[in-house]
């Protein structure tokens, strides 16, 4: 029984000294194989008085237990030192650059278009568009601008013939929608206008915002709500306020320029005003029903004060060291 | 309009405060552009007289100034050339401040000096330093130099819109300060004097629609070379008009006062009558500004037997202008309406004081009254002697009732606006009026050409409660949701996409050089602009391509070499004779793909870069094929069309080598553009029959001729709609070694499936068999 009792001490010993989970196996054989001592001595147990044989063959047994839970325990230390290994070895500088790939950006007055979309979709307004090459019609005339009115010479007008012009405000939109759209109405529309206009704070083509709401009785305190709540909401400053003051549109009657507290001071953004009748009568609506308002932002004016640029020429000269800054 | 506020002020019997009107006026409306205070921290210094000056003892280029500045002499060291004994000079005393300094008692060099001697750059009255501001000889020694030299005043410039000609006049913006805020109004200018003296020469109006009040006065035996009273000169100074001659001077005088504009002529120049009339064809004249114009025909102008002398309204001719030397003198002083001046200046390329207070509307009940003044302040200053005012009138502008229902202001601006409140603001505007009713009946003044409907009346209103009173609320609404517009979700959609695919957006310019739309854009029927900002900028575009190869020349050239761009806007072409404006989305792609790494090679962009990208954009599946007209821009072998749903809606292609050059770029350059009009993503035939068996995968190669498209032998099988395939695909290309030279390999992946039971070898091979049929029927191909 010493025998075997030693042999537990032997396994263990060839166990601790094996470190391949293939060569435990050889070594399992040889203490628990078909040859091995275990074996053999399972077999001797025919040859002992059959009253011994219980008790020895149990005591063969706890040490053939004893042997597998040394040598599982070994696997498993094996196996566990082997991951671990594995692990080591795989251990990655994780500050490395990552795979090449192309990095794109949105340009900000883009974006700023698409803010503004978002906003006033949040609140029921529709966004539309209207084409840029416009007749003198709807550019002028049908907003109260006859020919030769005075505000004509303000708006420093492109002309692609005597007919029609780059429109030089956003403001056509209005007409175009309210002349196959009835009350109630709430639009915005967004785009390009043209002015002959070119210096370090005006260019030639720039980004107006147009709104519009028309019905039975969307009045001026609904026009400054409308107004200051959009603003707060740009600019994600509840405290932002702004303030009206008269000014003249011919379109509008009465008329407002919008200035936002900014900085201590007031910055100038827009127009806006209540619907002139005129312009309603344009459009067959009629001015005694309905009454709406309209007002006009500049988008390059409003993402210059957002993201804090200072030159309005960043954004039409595509250096690409300027643009890649807005993701 | 820019204007002396002591002027203003002199209107009011208690003074105004300039930050208050400052603020008032913004706020009524007549923006305040810019306060100019011409004297600030002038307190100290006075007018000096050098009674006295002798070298210093150390210092070559100083003097010792003894300083008469009243009540005692002062020592005071000098370095100006100019300082000499028996002038008198602006003299800085003790206690005196300066941007950057105060005026202490100091030892320059040893000599004690005890103030300083000022130049007119250091008083801020001018840019240059010429030596001592040498002061007239008549002012007292030790006054004050604010006093001395009219310093005591601001220069405020009001930003007018078009609508408030009657705020064009100092007189104008006085009525305006009253009525804004109920001070008490002063006309400094009541007492008119008349003459019984009358006048020789005929006037004739032959067009008194036009020129409904037609005003003037001949005086002779005037001195037009006297000097003006400084007050005078200062006030024209501050509304930066130019000094002329005394007459011309007055003229423009007396238009800033009142807003009347007025005309002197020379009489000696004048032959036999003068007419108001219609230009006749052909009709020249030469301007005060020299400048010959033709006059356009039926066009207003004042015309003596010779011929043209003025254009009524807008400018008079040099043929009788007035000069130092002349002696006896025409005024006119009319009303021309706005309809007959509307866009009259224009025409000549003229904008005058005249014109632009005229096609605005000036007031008509003043021609003569402001004539008088004129003629007054003439014969006060230049002496002669005057006939009485000669007038012609027609039928002056009849003025409506406009009628205002209170209940409406509150509609319009949704705030309640008390009727006695109401009726002060139309009292202090100086509105006649009556309520009957409970209904305004109101008759705008003379001077109010912005008046005409009860709309006008409100805007009057609120803007004098002031529009800050306005309390802001939000409207009220019914909710309804909006109509679903896929188009402009998908803009969007896809700007975000493209800019996720490494590409930055860019804004460009709508007009571009005509030539690059002829060439490079291949458009002859192009749009021009008749008013172009620049000769490069006249053209409206029919593709983005030229605006985005000039922004990849810009980078280039500012060494960035890995260039994606896109943009969508609209493009514009004629057809016939409408304009069609489309809205394209469009790109442009060169430079290192993969740049320098420790993964992988690196590369340039090819054609399949930016093929992936354009598939994976669009919401819609999309097929490219070789054109067949092909784009003139584009490398011939290296474009295609892009089709969704059999319809061509847009193109791909390599910038052609030879403009890439003349764009002087190294590497290959692509471009693409997709007219976003037609590429919305139709509704999707989804397949909803997920099948359970298990599809079957074959790969085949076969050799083809070398200029058969994959895109046709995919299209062929596809089409054919075998029994079990369900896709075929290319995975390789080859061609070169161990093939023909007119041939290339194809090697596809054909996945096969039915829908109920897995399929058969058998099965298999006979589908495979009948591809290969088809391909080697209709193309010749043979299995490899």
């Amino acid at each position: 029984m010493s025998d075997l009792n030693q042999l537990i001490n032997q396994a263990r010993d060839e166990f601790l000294n094996c470190s391949k989970l293939a060569d435990l196996d050889h070594i399992k054989a040889k203490f628990l194989g078909k040859t091995g001592p275990i074996t053999e001595a399972m077999k001797a147990l025919s040859t002992l008085p059959v009253e011994e044989r219980p008790q020895k063959g149990a005591e063969i047994n706890q040490i053939k237990n004893q042997i597998e839970d040394l040598l599982n325990a070994r696997k498993k230390e094996i196996a566990d030192h082997e991951l671990n290994q594995k692990l080591e070895n795989e251990k990655i500088d994780v500050t490395l650059p990552s795979r090449p790939q192309d990095k794109g950006s949105l340009h900000p007055v883009m974006k700023t278009i698409e803010d503004i979309s978002q906003i006033f979709h949040s609140i029921g307004f529709d966004v539309t568009d209207g084409p840029e090459i416009e007749d003198d019609f709807h550019n002028f005339t049908a907003l109260n601008i006859p020919e030769s009115h005075p505000a004509r010479a303000m708006h420093d007008t492109f002309y692609v013939n005597k007919e029609y012009v780059l429109r030089t405000h956003t403001s056509p939109v209005q007409v175009r929608h309210m002349e196959e759209n009835k009350p109630p109405i709430q639009i915005i529309s967004p785009g390009r206008v043209y002015r002959v206009d070119s210096d370090a704070t005006h260019s030639p083509m720039f980004h107006q915002i147009e709104g519009l709401m028309v019905n039975e009785e969307v009045n001026f305190a609904n026009l400054k709500g409308i107004v200051q709540s959009f603003l707060q909401c740009f600019f994600e400053d509840e405290k932002l306020t702004i303030r009206f003051r008269p000014s003249y549109f011919p379109f509008t009657e009465p008329s407002a320029e919008i200035d936002m507290s900014w900085n201590g001071g007031w910055l100038e953004i827009g127009g806006c005003g209540m619907i002139h009748p005129n312009v309603l009568k344009h459009v067959k609506i009629d001015p005694s029903q309905y009454q709406g308002f309209a007002f006009g932002l500049g988008v390059e004016r409003l993402t210059m004060l957002k993201y804090g640029v200072n030159d309005l020429r960043h954004f039409f000269n595509h250096d690409l060291r300027f643009l890649e800054q807005f993701r | 309009m820019k204007f002396s506020f002591s002027w203003l002020n002199s209107y009011f019997k208690n003074s105004l405060d300039i930050q208050q009107l400052e603020q008032d006026l913004t706020m009524a409306g007549l923006e305040v552009e810019s306060v100019h205070h011409l004297a600030e921290n002038l307190e100290h210094i006075v007018v000096g007289e050098i009674v006295a000056i002798e070298k210093h003892p150390d210092a070559d280029k100083l003097n010792v100034c003894q300083v008469n500045v009243g009540a005692e002499n002062l020592q005071i060291v000098c370095g100006a050339p100019n300082a000499r004994s028996g002038i008198k000079v602006p003299c800085a005393l003790i206690g005196a401040k300066f941007p950057e300094f105060t005026i202490k008692k100091a030892k320059l060099r040893g000599v004690e000096s005890h103030g300083m001697l000022c130049s007119a750059k250091e008083l801020n009255l001018s840019e240059a330093a010429e030596g001592l501001l040498e002061l007239d000889g008549k002012l007292t020694n030790g006054m004050g130099i604010v006093e001395a030299l009219h310093l005591d005043d601001a220069i405020i410039e009001v930003s007018l819109t078009p609508n408030r000609a009657d705020c064009l006049s100092v007189h104008g913006i006085a009525r305006e300060v009253k009525a804004i805020t109920g001070k008490t109004f002063v006309d400094p200018h009541t007492q008119i004097t008349t003459s019984k003296k009358t006048s020789f020469l005929q006037v004739h109006v032959e067009n008194n629609k036009a020129c409904p009040v037609y005003s003037c006065v001949e005086i002779t035996n005037i001195d037009n070379t006297v000097t003006l009273p400084a007050e005078i000169i200062h006030r024209l100074e501050c509304a930066e008009i130019n000094s002329i001659n005394p007459i011309v001077d007055l003229v423009n005088y007396v238009m800033l006062e009142t807003g009347q504009p007025m005309h002197a002529f020379d009489m000696d120049k004048i032959k036999g009558s003068l007419f108001i009339r219609d230009a006749k064809a052909h009709e020249k004249i030469e301007l005060l500004n020299d400048q010959t114009v033709d006059i356009k025909k039926d066009d207003l102008i004042i015309a003596d037997d010779d011929g043209p002398l003025a254009i009524a309204g807008v400018m008079g001719g040099s043929r009788s202008s007035v000069q130092s030397n002349s002696t006896r003198i025409l005024v006119e002083s009319a009303f021309f309406t706005p309809d007959s001046m509307a866009g009259k200046a224009r025409h000549y390329r003229l904008n005058t004081d005249s014109s632009h207070r005229f096609e605005r509307g000036v007031d008509f009940a003043v021609t003569a009254n402001s004539l008088q003044r004129l003629v007054n302040l003439i014969v006060s200053t230049c002496g002669g002697e005057a006939t009485a005012i000669h007038s012609i009138e027609a039928e002056l502008p009849q003025r409506d009732v406009i009628k205002l229902n209170p209940q409406r202001v509150d509609k319009i601006l949704g705030s309640s606006v008390d009727l006695n409140q109401i009726k002060d603001i139309f009292s202090n505007l100086d509105f006649d009026f009556k309520i009957n009713n409970q209904i305004f009946e109101v008759l705008p003044p003379s001077y109010r050409f912005d008046l005409s409907i009860e709309e006008d009346l409100i805007e009057e209103v609120i803007r004098l409660i002031g529009y800050d009173n306005i309390v802001a609320e939000p409207p009220k609404a019914h909710l309804k949701p909006l109509t679903y517009k896929p188009q402009e979700s998908s803009v969007n959609a896809i700007r975000h996409r493209i800019a996720g695919l490494g590409y930055h957006e860019l804004v460009s310019y709508s007009f571009i050089d005509q030539h690059m739309e002829q060439s490079l854009h291949g458009n002859q029927d192009h749009i021009v602009l008749e008013n172009p900002i620049a000769e490069n900028m006249n053209t409206m575009r029919s593709h983005l391509w030229a605006s985005h190869l000039e922004a990849l020349q810009y980078n280039v050239n500012r060494n960035q070499h890995k260039i994606k761009f896109f943009e969508i806007a609209k493009t514009f072409i004629k057809k016939s004779k409408a304009y069609h404006e489309q809205l394209v989305l469009s790109g442009l792609v060169s430079g290192t793909a993969i740049e320098k790494n420790w993964v992988e090679k690196n590369r340039k962009y090819d054609f399949f870069d930016v093929k992936a990208d354009i598939e994976n954009l669009l919401e819609c599946p999309l097929e490219f094929q070789t054109p067949s007209k092909p784009i003139q821009l584009f490398h011939p072998g290296q474009q295609a069309e892009i089709l969704s749903d059999g319809k061509v809606i847009g193109n791909l292609g390599m910038l052609h080598p030879s403009w890439q050059k003349s764009f002087d770029v190294d590497d290959s350059v692509f471009l693409f553009e997709i007219n976003l009009d037609k590429a919305y993503a139709k509704p999707i035939n989804l397949n909803t029959t997920t099948l359970k068996t298990i599809p079957i995968q074959r790969d085949i190669a076969v050799l083809v001729d070398r200029n058969i498209q994959v895109g046709e032998v995919v299209n062929l099988v596809k089409n054919a709609n075998i029994e079990y395939v369900i896709d075929f695909s290319l995975f390789d290309v080859y061609q070169g070694q161990g093939i023909d030279e007119d041939k290339k390999s194809l090697a596809f992946l054909i996945l096969m499936q039915d829908t109920y039971k897995t399929l058969e070898e058998k099965d298999v091979e006979t589908t495979v068999e009948n591809i290969l049929n088809l391909l080697k029927k209709e193309i010749n191909a043979v299995l490899r």
